[in-house]
């Protein structure tokens, strides 16, 4: 009898970390994660993980007021914050380009949309991806001493003006996130 | 045994005739693309610009810019009720259009660069059905601007701008029908930069041309 519990308690356990649901689950915010990974290990820095909701009323550990959360072009977001760490890249792997890393480590899926790299400025690389009627961004921008790494859904809308502009909505989507956050 | 020959025989004069037309078939393809390709047909006006991507490595300043068609279906899917003349207006411009994509590098001295460097942009750009239209050259400066169009019957299937400084090397390369009149109205959105392109010709029609490659 106890072994039968055991053995159906397995199969329960095993169906359910099998099932596309917890696939989905454990998929969410890999790329995310896997570029921030990617970020810390180029330049061997640490960053300051906030992901955390914004329009679902969920507890959170940061709350976000009402005037925020009026403006914010979009919902739920994933935002790392690199504060006072050198990114002047000396310390990086011999021809590593963290573009073409970050490109490796988002195939298959994602579209590098727009990288922008001028020295003694920054950078600023978006990837997108469609996700069902939105579309998931990730925007990764690099200073001197600070970096953000942003992952957001659009709707169609939004998405269409970061189209046209990419650098200066990349930027700005920073912008509004950082500035939420900072609240 | 002279039946098996037959048979062999039969397959052998079917196997030619495919292969004839299948040859003849592609002959004529690609005569007609070198002409002029068929409103409609798939555009080839894709550059392969890997070539010039090594140049990152080199450059302090880089911009790589893709939006291809099924991003670019997105931002007319949103501009179809658009009301505001502007939006209007890119929607008219961008409804043929299939990509755009631009790169550009800075470099921190001269000579970094060269025309070893574009071999592989050029041979395409000589390759049937691309014509330049536009060749500014700013000695004094060093700067040159040439704009290639990839012609599709009447209209424009496609457009490579090559733009070079002694430090600076941009190509955009606009893939599907184009309105050449409105191709400045694109510069500063999709990431193309500002090229001046227009100013230049209508400066160069009127007598006027200094041959300047940049707008005031």
């Amino acid at each position: 009898m106890r072994q039968t519990f055991i053995s159906l308690l397995l199969l329960i356990i095993s169906a359910s970390l099998t099932s596309p649901a917890a696939a989905s689950t454990v998929a969410k915010g890999a790329e995310y994660h896997a570029v921030v990974k990617l970020i810390e290990s180029h330049y061997r820095v640490k960053h300051r993980g906030i992901p955390f909701v914004a329009n679902l009323g969920v507890k959170t550990a940061k709350v976000v007021s009402k005037d925020a959360r009026r403006v914010l072009r979009f919902g739920d977001f994933k935002l790392a914050l690199f504060e006072d760490q050198d990114f002047s890249g000396r310390d990086a792997p011999a021809g590593g380009d963290i573009h073409a890393r970050m490109r490796q480590t988002l195939e298959p899926g994602w579209h590098a949309l727009v990288g922008v790299r001028i020295e003694d400025e920054g950078q600023t690389y978006t990837f997108t991806k469609a996700d069902g009627d939105k579309f998931k961004v990730l925007i990764v921008v690099i200073g001197q001493r600070d970096a953000t790494v942003l992952q957001i859904n659009l709707n169609t809308e939004e998405f269409a003006k970061l189209l046209m502009n990419p650098e200066r909505e990349s930027r700005e989507l920073t912008n509004e996130a950082t500035s939420v956050e900072q609240e | 045994m002279k039946s098996k020959f037959n048979l062999t025989g039969l397959k052998m004069f079917c196997l030619a005739i495919a292969f004839i037309a299948t040859t003849a078939g592609a002959h004529d393809g690609g005569t007609a693309r070198a002409q002029a390709p068929a409103a409609g047909a798939q555009y080839d006006s894709r550059l392969q610009i890997e070539s010039i991507e090594r140049l990152a490595a080199k450059a302090n300043e880089v911009v790589d810019v893709n939006v291809d068609e099924s991003l670019m279906g997105i931002v007319a899917k949103t501009l179809i009720n658009a009301k505001d003349p502007d939006a209007a207006a890119v929607r008219n411009i961008i409804k043929g259009l299939k990509g755009v994509y631009v790169r550009s590098y800075g470099f921190t001295n001269e000579g970094e660069y060269g025309e070893a460097d574009m071999t592989v942009l050029r041979t395409q750009l000589r390759s049937p059905g691309w014509l330049r239209i536009v060749n500014v050259m700013k000695k004094k400066e060093g700067q040159t601007v040439e704009v290639y169009m990839m012609t599709g019957g009447e209209r424009v299937g496609g457009l490579a701008i090559v733009a070079t400084e002694p430090k600076r090397l941009t190509l955009v390369n606009i893939v599907g029908m184009i309105d050449l009149e409105k191709l400045s109205q694109l510069e500063g959105q999709f990431g193309i930069p500002e090229l001046g392109i227009e100013r230049e010709d209508r400066d160069e029609r009127d007598g006027k041309g200094d041959k300047a490659t940049k707008k005031p």
